[in-house]
């Protein structure tokens, strides 16, 4: 009679202490069965859409280095990609891990683009502040990555750059302007 | 086995049992509702990161650039964190989200193509963790979750099922209390009457006063057989009396023929005399039986109310000394005084003393070859009188025995003397109860038996 | 030659009584009514008398009361009970002694004889109580005017013992032994009844008594 009076007793501390930790947890990780996912989140397409995807191809940009030299990284961008697309994530600067490596980007952080487009194979970049308020290093090397990064985007010819709409002409290394730019310019900015 | 109070069992029983019961149930019923807070908010949040993923796939179809503010805006209407995830890579996440509360457990399970969700205490916060693969726009949307107000709610509750069990307990203590007491008293009643029945109060009943059928059994049987037994009691105590009574007249008649016969014995033959010597001889112990018996049923029966008197001790003894001995024609022993012994005053029905007197000294006379002395004195507000004899005393074992009627102790056997009634000691002690007093048996200077009567003292007589 | 008269309803104890007091010398008148003994008293006038309580017809306490009202004898009644209320009826009916049966005869035999040996103390001095006056050689006690005061001889060697001692205490014990005879302890029942008795007759407010004083724890004192 004694022993089944303790093992009540006990059964009952047992319960009593089982509750008390408030919220249970998990050991390891419980997976929810597909049927279960709303939205039909797991589907291969995207619903209402003509069998829509998004792919992220991994497109390269052009930041500045350590020794002032444009150097090339990379990111991941949403398909479809366009110019604008792969210039936003340029404009979104160095990642923490490139800016502790001594990475940086010469395109101010209040640099907006207004729009980009390819023409036969030619950027048409639209801006809202010209560059000529930095200085002279920083608008080459800001022109170097906006014309090295076009390129890797499809703009082969090199880019226009207009500020609201009005042309204009973009510094050149050699110190002459002129109204499109190629990669071939800038190509001496990179670290050989 | 170690006795312990029932009412003291009954009581711990109904408290462990109270508690027991409060606790278990309170358990059950927290874990219960806990299942059903935690299962709900858990789907809830699930359909919420449901949602919030098909936010994020239409928007990465239609205007990638957004999904930083869309994550940011997510966070601000629902306090959960996002994060995004492609490639293996952070794609973006919200500005309170930590990439450090998606474990890789998770993300490995997300990778290989299912939802998964997690529970986990990270830095003494649960949180709960969602992960959705979206395929559609190859990436993984993880969602975390603050439960705090859960936890509140839970706190809350298992505070008040706490206090609850608690309550419950004392509840089921103080109902312990109240059965325990109306269980137990009528038990402590019988016992009490039980006890002033075996003191001598015989006119003691239970109460009947309760509804409760069981109680009211017990109440009416006990004082049935109460009363059975008083009446037995006084049958018995009549029958002695009735028989020795009936006696009186024939005794009478027996003892003064034998007188007559004695006047004329010189006219017997030697035979006649000698039968006349053993008639006179039992007819003397017949005699005395019957007084003896005769007092005994008066005492039981309570018939004869005793005449208090207030006397000076030493005198009294004195006087009683006298007159037992000259009764049997015996020696007197001296009354002998300690000193600084004074005049008490004790309150007695001198003639139940006397025959106390009487009894013991002849008590001695036929055991002991005489009551050495009667030593007086004052012995803690009491008035010692001790009757002392020379003889070979009585045994610690028999001390008691030697009070109860018609004992033979080893004294008798042994000396195979004219034997006494067995009532004069019981008397004795009878009467000396009576008269407020104690009596026992000790040992006297002189190795013999010592009777010691104490009696309280009512003042000092100046 | 004492003469004695026995009153006894049970024929046995009666015979048994007759045959032992003839052995010892007496002349005995024996009677089985309470009615035939005051008619045999009447007649041949005993020294002394054993009455029974239970009697039938007439009882032991208004035989006793008869015999009183015409003479001072000693009576001794002889009762089957011991209980202090017939003790006291008896007493107060006019005996002066009482016996509990069964008794021991040869103890009946000795009271008897003691009753008649003590007779009032014809030497002690006259003595004056308030109005009234005690005579002892007279064996009488006289109002101031001259009326005779009637106590029996038990009653009359009470107060001249009492008397004798100037004013100091004498116990029951005393008391039985001097008036009674007793050698051994007797009944002191028989002094309070017979004090109570004596104060009735001499005392101006027997509730409240100023000659015979009750000394507690002692005894009695007669306070001249």
């Amino acid at each position: 009679m004694r022993r089944a009076v303790k093992l009540v007793v006990a059964c009952g501390a047992a319960l009593v202490l089982a509750g008390c930790t408030l919220v249970p947890t998990a050991q390891s990780p419980s997976t929810i069965a597909k049927n279960q996912v709303g939205f039909e989140l797991q589907n291969k397409t995207i619903p209402g859409t003509n069998n829509g995807r998004v792919r992220f191809l991994i497109e390269p940009i052009y930041i500045v280095d350590a020794s002032g030299h444009l150097a090339p990284s990379s990111r991941l961008v949403a398909s479809p990609v366009t110019l604008a697309s792969v210039l936003r994530e340029l404009l979104l600067g160095p990642t923490l891990i490139e800016s502790s490596a001594g990475y940086s980007s010469a395109l101010p952080k209040d640099f907006v683009l207004v729009s980009a487009t390819i023409s036969n194979k030619l950027g048409l970049l639209d801006i809202a502040t010209p560059l000529s308020s930095l200085s002279r290093k920083d608008q080459i090397l800001a022109l170097g990555q906006l014309v090295l990064t076009a390129y890797g985007a499809g703009a082969t010819s090199g880019i226009e750059i207009t500020v609201a709409g009005a042309p204009t002409t973009s510094l050149l290394p050699s110190g002459a302007r002129a109204l499109i730019i190629t990669r071939s310019d800038f190509a001496s900015l990179l670290n050989a | 086995m170690r006795r312990r109070s029932l009412r003291l069992r009954l009581l711990v029983t109904f408290g462990l049992g109270a508690f027991l019961l409060s606790s278990i149930f309170a358990s059950l019923t927290y874990l219960g509702v806990r299942h059903v807070l935690v299962h709900n908010q858990q789907q809830a949040d699930l359909q919420q990161s449901y949602e919030n993923a098909a936010l994020i796939r239409s928007t990465l179809y239609t205007s990638p650039p957004e999904l930083p503010k869309l994550l940011n805006s997510i966070q601000s209407a629902t306090q959960s964190n996002v994060l995004v995830q492609t490639h293996h890579q952070w794609l973006s996440k919200s500005s309170n989200a930590a990439t450090a509360d998606v474990s890789s457990a998770i993300i490995a399970s997300v990778d290989a193509g299912h939802a998964t969700d997690q529970a986990i205490e990270l830095d003494r916060q649960i949180i709960f963790v969602v992960g959705i693969p979206v395929p559609a726009v190859e990436t993984q949307v993880y969602e975390v979750f603050q439960l705090k107000n859960l936890e509140h709610t839970l706190s809350v509750l298992l505070l008040y099922m706490g206090a609850g069990a608690i309550i419950t307990t004392l509840i089921g203590m103080g109902g312990g209390l109240w059965v325990t007491r109306r269980a137990i008293r009528p038990l402590l009643e019988v016992s009490e009457a039980a006890a002033l029945i075996a003191q001598g109060e015989l006119s003691t009943r239970l109460v009947v006063t309760r509804a409760d059928e069981e109680v009211q059994q017990l109440t009416e049987s006990f004082n049935l057989m109460v009363t059975r037994l008083v009446e037995r009691l006084e049958r018995d105590a009549r029958f002695a009396s009735d028989v020795s009574h009936e006696l009186r007249s024939p005794l009478t008649t027996l003892a003064t023929t034998a007188s007559v016969l004695q006047q004329h014995r010189d006219e017997l033959s030697p035979a006649g005399q000698e039968s006349l010597n053993l008639l006179l001889a039992d007819l003397s112990i017949f005699q005395a039986l019957v007084e003896d018996l005769l007092e005994m049923a008066r005492s039981d029966a309570g018939a004869v109310p005793l005449t208090i008197e207030t006397v000076r001790g030493v005198e009294l003894v004195r006087q009683s000394v006298r007159s037992a001995s000259r009764r049997h024609g015996l020696d007197e022993p001296p009354v002998l005084l300690e000193s600084g012994l004074g005049e008490p005053l004790v309150e007695v029905d001198r003639r139940r003393f006397e025959r106390v007197m009487t009894n013991l000294i002849d008590n001695a006379h036929r055991y002991a070859n005489g009551a050495v002395a009667v030593r007086l004195s004052v012995v803690g507000g009491h008035f010692a009188v001790n009757i002392d004899d020379d003889g070979s005393g009585i045994v610690p074992e028999e001390r008691e025995q030697v009070f109860e009627r018609f004992f033979r102790g080893r004294a008798a056997h042994d000396r195979g003397i004219a034997r006494g009634t067995g009532l004069g000691l019981a008397l004795v002690r009878d009467h000396v109860n009576a008269i407020g007093g104690t009596i026992s048996i000790l040992e006297s200077p002189e190795g013999g038996a010592r009777f010691e009567i104490l009696l309280p003292i009512v003042s000092e007589h100046p | 030659m004492a003469r004695i008269l026995i009153v006894e309803d049970d024929d046995h104890i009666r015979t048994a009584l007759r045959l032992m007091f003839e052995g010892e010398g007496f002349d005995v008148d024996d009677a089985p009514t309470g009615e035939v003994g005051v008619a045999l008293f009447a007649r041949m006038a005993a020294d002394v008398a054993i009455v029974d309580v239970m009697l039938p017809g007439m009882s032991g306490f208004e035989t006793c009361q008869q015999l009183r009202d015409v003479s001072d004898l000693p009576i001794v009644i002889v009762s089957a009970r011991d209980e202090t209320v017939d003790v006291v009826l008896g007493l107060e009916s006019g005996a002066d002694d009482y016996v509990t049966k069964p008794f021991v005869p040869e103890e009946l035999l000795a009271r008897v004889k003691a009753h008649l040996r003590r007779r009032p103390d014809k030497s002690a001095k006259a003595f004056t109580l308030g109005e009234l006056q005690v005579v002892p050689d007279e064996g009488v006690v006289r109002h101031r005017d001259g009326t005779e005061l009637h106590l029996t001889s038990t009653e009359f060697r009470l107060l001249t013992d009492l008397a004798s001692m100037n004013g100091k205490v004498l116990s029951r014990e005393d008391l039985l032994e001097r008036v009674w005879g007793y050698d051994y302890f007797g009944d002191s029942r028989l002094v309070d009844v017979h004090i109570r008795r004596l104060r009735t007759k001499i005392e101006p407010d027997p509730a409240n008594p100023t000659y015979l004083v009750t000394v507690r724890g002692a005894g009695y004192k007669l306070v001249l």
